[in-house]
């Protein structure tokens, strides 16, 4: 079955949605508050903002409440959070099965051994 | 009043979508001095200022709108916002994109997430993939489809048209769609290295500042010698066409009847020394009278009927058929016992030169006559000829095939009273029959 478009949020579209969890907001205050939030780790280029910005508008995850000037402000949708929720508790399965491995690798030794650098015995 | 700096003219080394040339033309540009003026390109040309040389990046980024409308011309107040906001300056578009340049070093890349740089090329992709299904719809499947049905006829619009002049537009078409495939496939290229997470950056190769320069010499060499001689064939091919619809609409190529037999006895007797016996290779009307009744001292009086749109012989050649006539007869013929044949008489007739032109065409003027919704078949006798079908369409029509000559003959005769002579299909099919000959 062919992908929904936004099935899978990128990085940055993840943290897009994030930063309008927090109220409405326009293109340059949402690259601020990821930065903030990422204490500057993901540094938002221009042209990847406005692609994401209009995809969501176009997906119905934002919508613009006032225009100023230049400056267009959004606010997240009830499609967009729900989208957001998903892809938080998705991210946070993952990162449940990666503890639970990271765990049993820990009891079983494995993870030791090949730290170590040494062999598992075949027999 | 401010001077007016100076301008320089480049042409682009490469189309619109190769990104990574054109970005890394613009800043080689720039490293030599010259850039890019605000709205500076135009058809393919950029329209450059001289400044002192420095080190500046450019951008290519797709539009988002990409119709006729003004929002497709500029980028849209929000992204300009933006991009302003982060060191990038809006300056031109070209083709399906916008161009954006950064003075200094230190602002952001444009695009700091591959897949959302994937999705931005998305309506460009979806914009390709439309077109180029365009293209092979009108220029293959619809010609296609009413060929095969009947309603068009390839064969016949080649030679009307001419073959050569057939062939160009068939050439223009498949270039055209050989351009949309090679468009469409760097664009999948692209979004697919995009979406795979790689930066458009990665392919961008080591090349030293002059091995770059050889690279784009070459480029733009080829790509605006591929694009001159298409725009020249284009202009060649429509000029032909327009000249060959003037001339249609005029009548040009209609010579009148009698202009044409004296011209053609005339340069006979000269090249021969003696009369022809046949002026044309099928029977007319007064042959076909003669023959019926087996006298030989008719003569043919013209109808008054749309004076200079009947009567003429049109004749021609062409790489597919060396002979092309088209003859048209509307008047009377009177017989000794003093009645008269009275009626139009259309021939086609193509001296083909390989058989399965002949065989061809024979097939396209029955599905064009097959298609008519008063079409039925007629009965013949047997003829001698290699093909012979009659039906009755607006009015009887003969389609005969000898070898590689093609006829297809269309006698309305009109029966008025007792003093109108006319003939049955099955005779008058006999006599065109036995008259075929070449010329």
């Amino acid at each position: 079955m062919p992908k929904k478009p936004l099935e899978n949020l990128t990085e940055s579209m993840f943290y897009v949605l994030m930063a309008f969890g927090r109220g409405p907001m326009c293109g340059i205050q949402v690259v601020e508050f990821i930065e903030e939030r990422t204490a500057g780790r993901i540094q938002m280029g221009p042209a990847t903002l406005y692609t994401i910005l209009g995809k969501f508008e176009q997906e119905n995850y934002i919508e613009e409440v006032s225009v100023e000037g230049r400056k267009r402000t959004y606010q997240i949708t009830s499609r967009g959070m729900i989208a957001y929720r998903e892809e938080v508790e998705r991210l946070q399965r993952c990162v449940a099965d990666a503890t639970a491995e990271m765990t049993a690798r820990l009891y079983s030794g494995e993870s030791l051994r090949q730290e170590r650098g040494l062999q598992v015995c075949p027999c | 009043m401010p001077l007016l700096s100076k301008k320089y003219y480049r042409l682009a080394p490469c189309p619109y979508y190769d990104v990574e040339s054109m970005e890394r033309w613009l800043e080689a540009e720039a490293m030599d001095g010259y850039f890019l003026i605000e709205d500076g390109f135009l058809f393919g040309v950029g329209t450059f200022e001289k400044k002192e040389p420095c080190h500046v990046r450019y951008r290519l980024e797709p539009k988002e709108v990409l119709d006729w409308s003004a929002e497709s011309l500029f980028p849209s107040a929000e992204a300009r916002e933006l991009c302003e906001e982060y060191g990038w300056t809006y300056i031109a578009d070209r083709g399906k994109f916008f161009i954006y340049r950064s003075e200094t070093d230190v602002a952001r890349e444009m695009n700091t997430d591959p897949k959302v740089q994937a999705l931005a090329l998305k309506p460009m992709w979806d914009h390709a993939n439309n077109q180029f299904w365009g293209s092979l719809f009108w220029i293959v499947g619809y010609p296609a489809i009413r060929y095969l049905t009947g309603r068009q006829s390839l064969l016949r619009i080649c030679i009307d048209m001419g073959t050569w002049l057939f062939i160009l537009g068939l050439a223009i078409g498949l270039w055209l769609l050989i351009r949309s495939v090679i468009r469409l496939s760097y664009i999948a290229r692209r979004r697919r290295q995009l979406s795979r997470g790689e930066s458009m950056s990665v392919e961008r190769r080591a090349w030293t500042q002059e091995e770059f320069s050889q690279v784009l010499r070459k480029k733009r060499r080829t790509y605006w010698l591929s694009h001159f001689v298409y725009m020249l064939l284009i202009i060649v091919w429509t000029c032909c066409v327009f000249r060959g619809c003037a001339k249609e609409l005029e009548y040009a190529d209609q010579i009148p009847l009698d202009e044409y037999v004296s011209t053609y006895r005339k340069e006979y007797v000269l090249k021969h020394g003696d009369e022809p016996e046949y002026i044309f290779p099928f029977a007319d009307m007064v042959e076909l009278v003669e023959r019926s009744l087996g006298d030989e001292s008719l003569s043919f009086v013209e109808s008054g009927m749309y004076p200079g749109r009947m009567n003429y012989v049109n004749a021609k050649k062409d790489l597919l058929a060396s002979t092309v006539i088209r003859f048209n007869q509307n008047g009377s013929v009177a017989l000794p016992d003093g009645r008269k044949m009275e009626a139009i008489l259309y021939v086609d007739y193509y001296d083909t030169t390989m058989p399965w032109v002949a065989k061809v065409l024979v097939w396209e003027y029955l599905k064009e006559g097959q298609i008519n919704k008063h079409y039925s078949e007629i009965s013949l006798p047997e003829l001698p000829v290699d093909e012979a079908y009659c039906f009755m369409a607006y009015s009887p029509t003969l389609t005969l095939r000898k070898e590689d000559v093609v006829m297809v003959v269309e006698l309305v005769q009109f029966h008025y009273d007792e003093n109108d002579y006319t003939l049955d299909p099955s005779q008058w099919a006999m006599i065109f029959a036995e008259s075929m000959r070449y010329q």
